[in-house]
């Protein structure tokens, strides 16, 4: 569904994606791993549109990304940023700005366009705030708005840079579980992620990348086998069930 | 009900300012003058020919910059840009000055100098900006260098051409003494093409307020829409200083002051800004003419007392800070 051929791109004729080669398929988590600096954030930019790649090309269901116009490509894809501004405005507005990719001039919100944006709310669980203004919530229910606008512009295609990032653990599982609901309502859903152990735990597939190249990609217990996280990232790996029989890992330095 | 409360306090403000003076003018003259066209009565005069044009100029040119402030706030992410921290007054007032030293045939278009004054040190500034990353930090500070530097050649053209057909001291201080209906006209017809075209875009000011990142992915052509906004800052900057002269602080401190009151979101925002900027602006000339008649003091000095305090007054306050963050 989403094919990289030969993506080379970079910051100022830096490249931090070499010649990458990849077919994300359709549905399922995707976690991207790697070392800071590796390519992660730049392969979500290159797959939004947002970075043109130097060379190569990336390709939506068979078409250039290039061929996209803004709007069909918003239409394509959404994004959760790593860095968000917090505007004062209310949650509600915040969250109608999802449905941007589908307004005309003089951006008048249709019916289908508020019972997107209410149902968003609604998945997202911040319907409660929707007339409480975005900067006078936490941390935790600001990322679960910013989560709700990415659900109203209603994409096949969702990209995630670490959204779990400076949350308490109760908001990670929440935003997790509506990760997986996500995916498991037919949507592709590649995110980049920092804890290991969660990425393992909570994706289908891993993508490994260290220096801007794919060292492995697969499903997340093969990947996990492999030893290859170990070996990038200079750890060893331990898998450990829990009394339920779930499989968890555990990451220690290597002596 | 703060929009409708705004408006009420800036149609008071003009009555008052058409009334107050040392010839006292009732409000059945004031009606009858208006609604009549009438300029035989002595009252008619004064109203036509004086206060009127003094009372526009006040009102549109507050409007202006307040909105222009606005603009500029929200599209470079800075609270701290305004039309003259940033250098656009600056750019206005070169272009200005030039034209009335260099072509003083062609002083008629003097807004359209001044709009391509505003516009030419907006594009300097976010030209740097764009080069070295566009941080907030980065714009302020090639702000106030471009302000410098085209200030100095304004001095340079006043020194050099003290002949110039302009009240140097009336320009760069900031005055609505000389407005003429003319002039009125012709730059208030830009001031309400730049306002309505700031309000007509506010939904996109918002989605532009979210981030370069997040606006691209909601399909923004965000460099599009950023070139769009800063032209018509510059329109209504420009438009403004070229009646007014180089008010500064009202671009700054009334976008602020609105933001504690109804938030960031510019649907609301920018006619807020329109009606408190005018009010401001007005209540400042009234003071500027009223308080030590029969002398008159500039506009622009009254406004720093007066903004000034509350600006810090807006800072100590919990409220004031939180729409400041």
């Amino acid at each position: 569904m989403i094919n990289l051929e030969s993506v080379t791109a970079g910051y100022g004729g830096n490249p931090v994606l070499r010649g990458l080669t990849l077919r994300f398929e359709k549905g399922g988590i995707t976690g991207i791993l790697g070392p800071n600096g590796c390519g992660k954030s730049t392969l979500l930019k290159v797959v939004s549109g947002l970075l043109k790649p130097t060379s190569g090309q990336v390709c939506l269901g068979g078409k250039p990304l290039l061929s996209y116009s803004p709007k069909e490509l918003a239409k394509e894809v959404a994004v959760l940023p790593q860095s968000r501004e917090i505007p004062a405005i209310p949650v509600e507005a915040l969250v109608s700005h999802g449905r941007f990719p589908y307004l005309g001039f003089p951006r008048k919100l249709a019916p289908t366009d508020h019972s997107a944006v209410e149902s968003a709310m609604e998945r997202a669980g911040v319907l409660e705030h929707r007339h409480k203004l975005l900067s006078a919530l936490s941390g935790g229910e600001r990322q679960k708005v910013y989560l709700a606008m990415v659900l109203a512009q209603d994409t096949p295609i969702v990209l995630m840079d670490e959204p779990t990032t400076y949350l308490d653990i109760n908001h990670q599982f929440e935003l997790l579980r509506l990760v997986r609901e996500l995916a498991d309502s037919g949507k592709t859903v590649l995110v980049v992620m920092h804890d290991l152990a969660q990425a393992l735990e909570t994706c289908d597939r891993i993508l490994l990348l260290d220096h801007g190249e794919a060292i492995a990609y697969g499903p997340a217990g093969e990947v996990a086998d492999s030893r290859a996280i170990d070996r990038v990232f200079g750890v060893v790996s331990q898998r450990v069930e829990d009394l339920k029989g779930r499989g968890h890992y555990l990451f220690s330095e290597q002596a | 009900m703060v929009l409708a409360a705004s408006a009420c306090l800036l149609l008071a403000l003009a009555a008052y300012s058409i009334c107050a003076g040392a010839v006292p003018i009732s409000l059945g003259e004031l009606w009858q003058a208006l609604s009549t066209g009438d300029t035989a009565s002595k009252a008619g005069r004064i109203i036509h020919f004086v206060r009127l044009p003094r009372t526009l100029a006040a009102l549109l040119a507050g409007c202006a910059l307040a909105v222009s402030g606005a603009t500029l706030q929200t599209v470079l992410s800075n609270a701290l840009a305004s039309p003259n921290i940033i250098g656009v007054n600056a750019g206005s007032g070169l272009f200005t000055i030039a034209l009335a030293a260099f072509f003083p045939a062609y002083v008629q278009y003097t807004p359209l100098a001044a709009f391509l004054g505003a516009l030419f040190a907006l594009l300097i500034v976010y030209g740097i900006a764009c080069k070295t990353g566009a941080s907030r930090m980065t714009i302020v500070l090639s702000g106030v260098a471009v302000s410098s530097f085209l200030g100095a050649f304004t001095d340079a053209i006043l020194t050099f051409i003290p002949d110039t057909q302009m009240n140097r001291m009336a320009f760069l201080v900031g005055s609505f003494a000389g407005a003429s209906m003319e002039q009125v006209k012709f730059a208030g017809g830009c001031i309400l093409l730049g306002v309505a075209a700031a309000m007509v875009l506010s939904y996109d000011m918002n989605v532009l307020a979210l981030g370069e990142e997040t606006a691209s992915s909601l399909g923004m052509r965000t460099g599009l829409y950023r070139m769009a906004f800063l032209a018509i800052a510059a329109l209504l900057a420009g438009s403004a200083v070229s009646f007014s002269g180089l008010i500064g602080f009202v671009g700054l401190i009334v976008p602020h002051a609105a933001r504690v009151l109804v938030g960031q979101d510019n649907r609301y925002l920018i006619p807020l800004c329109a009606l408190l900027g005018g009010a401001f602006t007005l209540g400042c000339d009234i003071a500027a003419r009223t308080l030590f008649a029969p002398f008159e003091i500039p506009v622009g000095i009254v406004m720093s007392f007066l903004g000034g305090p509350f600006f810090i007054y807006l800072l100590l306050s919990r409220k004031g800070r939180r729409a400041l963050d």
